[in-house]
């Protein structure tokens, strides 16, 4: 919990010491949950490196986001394991206490706190290292000048003194990233992070998660397969709670079984992997996976 | 980067955050958060120079009330925690308080309701509130402990909304019906009274009268602003946020039960204190103050001065219980419907209670209106025309 917090880093340098470290920064052992006798995790192994961008594929009812419920201590697991950071069980604790840890979760639906400001949203997950004591007064100058640094990085600052609950579907997305960015966590979780976007904001949505990938390692789950395909440099294939196939998005699109597991889903289109689409322009409904 | 083009220069127009804004914004900004409350004060303290010693006891009872909306504020209108058993802590408080006045009343014998009920020895748990400098601190840590023991449990368990509202409500009643069945220890439904002195002045007097109600007004000031620092703090942003999502908090890094519970002790303690200032002042305390319906009733006066605005609490006790008083002085039979009708109005016309009208985003009126602030007027045509209409079909 007393971890050194390092300071907000420019996009392109990155933390070299992060991304060359030796190991898994996750790695899930024989994970299986169940709701109500429906195994939705099923023995699942999954690891990503230090330093990683991967990206969930997977249909409705994978276990996609069970599994990052599970990592970020939301779901507890029947058996099996997540070891984060090469030592520390995930398992057993409380939410915040993950957080604190370094691994951070944006939500499917965006999450932000609509009454406060732009600038006050990312306050309030800034300081979450901070000491009761110290949150009882003012922010320091400090803080300030990382908060705009932020929200500089996902395009927000100009409208940090708007109320959150002004901000478009796309904005409060990338608010939402901007509160977890600010926290600099270790493994960033994100559950469908362009859902509900235009073009031109999945385009922007696409390279900022390419600049954030430099910096740490990032879980990206998403169901559009032109956004994967723009951006992933490694994907997993979740099917039924198992690890289906894992590669290059073009190694998993010749994958057999991914195009079976997939036509059993949904309609076959374009390049081998048959996708059912999400509609876009309107606002998108939760649906698990 | 598409990005960092997508940015202008914007930096400049965040500083005034940071304090060197125009000198001239930050001056009106500080007025409108201080003035308000300022002239507030101002009236407060000047009332008993024009008011007769009956109204100034009446205002001080108002103002103690006023405490108590306040602590309900800061939870409900901030953190968002409905607590319908706000009586019982403000009941402890002046329980704590009147334990203190009836023993040192009482003068080395037992309290009078002990004796009809057959007590022959003042119980242990008794004994401590003859000293002052027990009483007074319980009055304020009775109350938190509870809000504090009741808060863990509750919020650990990660209750909230209607549900939290339902417990606690369900402690009022457990508590005022316990205060009435320990007659012996409690003085039952009578409760606590027939005292007549504090720290060695009679209690009657008109200059101890007043220099309670001094110590009433210095009280609420004192709760205005620890509530103020509170909210401006960035522990009071985390209750808003609480307010708008819990479960982002919690998967920012905190733990919203242990600073759900802190807020929910302080604000009991802050209602503890205003029962202390109560029962000297009125000469009761009994289980009626803590029963459902006073709880609820503290509710109401929130809702009608403005949730999330201190100064609204203070307002609406204050308007509620004068028009309370005042109605039923003129119309002792109907008097009822009038605050029924306020009650009703407030939900209505102006959800965002009294201060809600002097917010500028509430000023847009039909064109035909010509005064923005009195535009809940022409709203209250708007409605009436409208629930005609709806009765009609």
């Amino acid at each position: 919990m007393n971890q050194h917090v390092p300071h907000i880093r420019a996009a392109s340098n990155g933390s070299e010491a992060a991304s060359h470290r030796q190991g898994h920064i996750l790695a899930a052992e024989g994970l299986t949950v169940s709701f109500d006798g429906f195994t939705v995790l099923d023995e699942l192994d999954f690891s990503m490196e230090y330093g990683e961008m991967r990206f969930l594929i997977g249909p409705n009812g994978a276990g996609k986001t069970t599994l990052i419920d599970v990592i970020t201590g939301k779901s507890r697991p029947d058996r099996g394991k997540v070891t984060f950071d090469g030592t520390i069980d995930l398992t057993r604790r409380p939410e915040h206490e993950l957080v604190r840890l370094g691994v951070g979760r944006k939500f499917q639906t965006p999450a932000v706190f609509s009454s406060l400001t732009v600038f006050e949203n990312v306050e309030v997950t800034l300081g979450f290292r901070t000491r009761l004591a110290r949150l009882l007064g003012r922010s320091r100058g400090v803080d300030r000048e990382r908060i705009e640094a932020t929200l500089e990085r996902v395009g927000l600052l100009e409208r940090a003194r708007h109320p959150a609950g002004a901000l478009s579907h796309g904005e409060k997305q990338w608010l939402e990233i901007a509160m977890l960015l600010v926290q600099e966590p270790k493994l960033l979780l994100l559950d469908e992070p362009v859902a509900g976007m235009t073009r031109r904001e999945r385009e922007r949505t696409g390279e900022l998660l390419q600049a954030i990938g430099n910096d740490r390692s990032v879980l990206v789950v998403e169901h559009d397969m032109e956004f994967v395909r723009q951006f992933a440099r490694k994907v997993t294939v979740l099917h039924l709670g198992k690890v289906l196939s894992e590669g290059t998005m073009e190694d998993v699109q010749q994958d057999p079984e991914v195009i079976r597991a997939y036509l059993g889903h949904g309609r076959p289109e374009g390049d081998g992997i048959a996708i059912r689409r999400r509609p876009q322009g309107r606002p998108w409904v939760p649906s698990g996976g | 980067m598409a990005i960092r083009n997508y940015i202008s220069s914007a930096p400049e127009r965040l500083r005034g955050r940071s304090g060197m804004g125009d000198l001239s914004t930050r001056i009106a900004g500080h007025l409108g958060v201080w003035l308000p409350p300022a002239l507030t004060l101002l009236a407060l303290l000047l009332a008993p120079l024009v008011l007769s010693d009956f109204r100034v006891a009446l205002l001080g009872k108002f103002l103690t009330f006023a405490i108590l909306a306040l602590s309900l504020n800061l939870i409900w209108g901030y953190a968002g925690m409905l607590s319908l058993g706000h009586g019982v802590f403000f009941g402890l408080g002046g329980y704590a308080m009147a334990m203190y006045l009836k023993l040192e009343s009482a003068k080395g014998k037992l309290p009078d309701f002990m004796f009809w009920s057959g007590l022959e020895e003042l119980p242990i748990f008794w004994a401590p509130f003859k000293y002052a400098w027990f009483a007074l601190p319980m009055t304020f840590i009775v109350p938190a402990a509870l809000a504090g023991a009741l808060g863990y449990l509750v919020f650990r368990s990660r209750i909230t909304g209607v549900y939290f509202a339902l417990i606690t409500q369900a402690l009022a009643l457990i508590v005022s019906i316990l205060f009435i069945g320990q007659q012996p220890y409690t003085g039952g439904t009578n409760g606590i009274t027939n005292y007549s002195t504090i720290f060695g002045f009679t209690l009657n007097s008109p200059s101890v009268q007043l220099t309670l109600y001094y110590a009433t007004v210095l009280a609420l000031l004192g709760a205005y602003l620890l509530c103020h620092w509170i909210i401006s703090s960035r522990f009071g942003r985390l209750l808003v946020a609480m307010r708008d999502d819990e479960n982002r908090v919690r998967f920012s890094g905190y733990n919203p039960a242990i600073m759900k519970t802190l807020v929910f002790c302080l604000s009991a303690g802050i209602a503890g204190v205003a029962g202390a200032l109560f029962a000297p002042q009125v000469g009761i305390i009994s289980p009626t103050m803590m029963g459902i319906v006073p709880s609820i009733e503290i509710a109401i006066w929130v809702a009608v001065g403005g949730r999330g605005a201190l100064l609204g609490a203070v307002l609406g006790a204050l308007v509620v219980n004068g028009a309370k008083s005042g109605l039923s002085e003129s119309f002792p039979a109907i008097w009822q419907y009038f605050l029924g009708a306020l009650f009703i109005g407030a939900v209505l016309l102006f959800p965002a209670g009294i201060m809600g009208l002097f917010r500028k985003e509430n000023w847009r009126r039909p064109g035909w209106w010509p005064w923005p602030p009195l535009n809940v007027l022409a709203r209250a045509g708007t409605t009436l025309r409208e629930l005609i209409a709806g009765v009609r079909r």
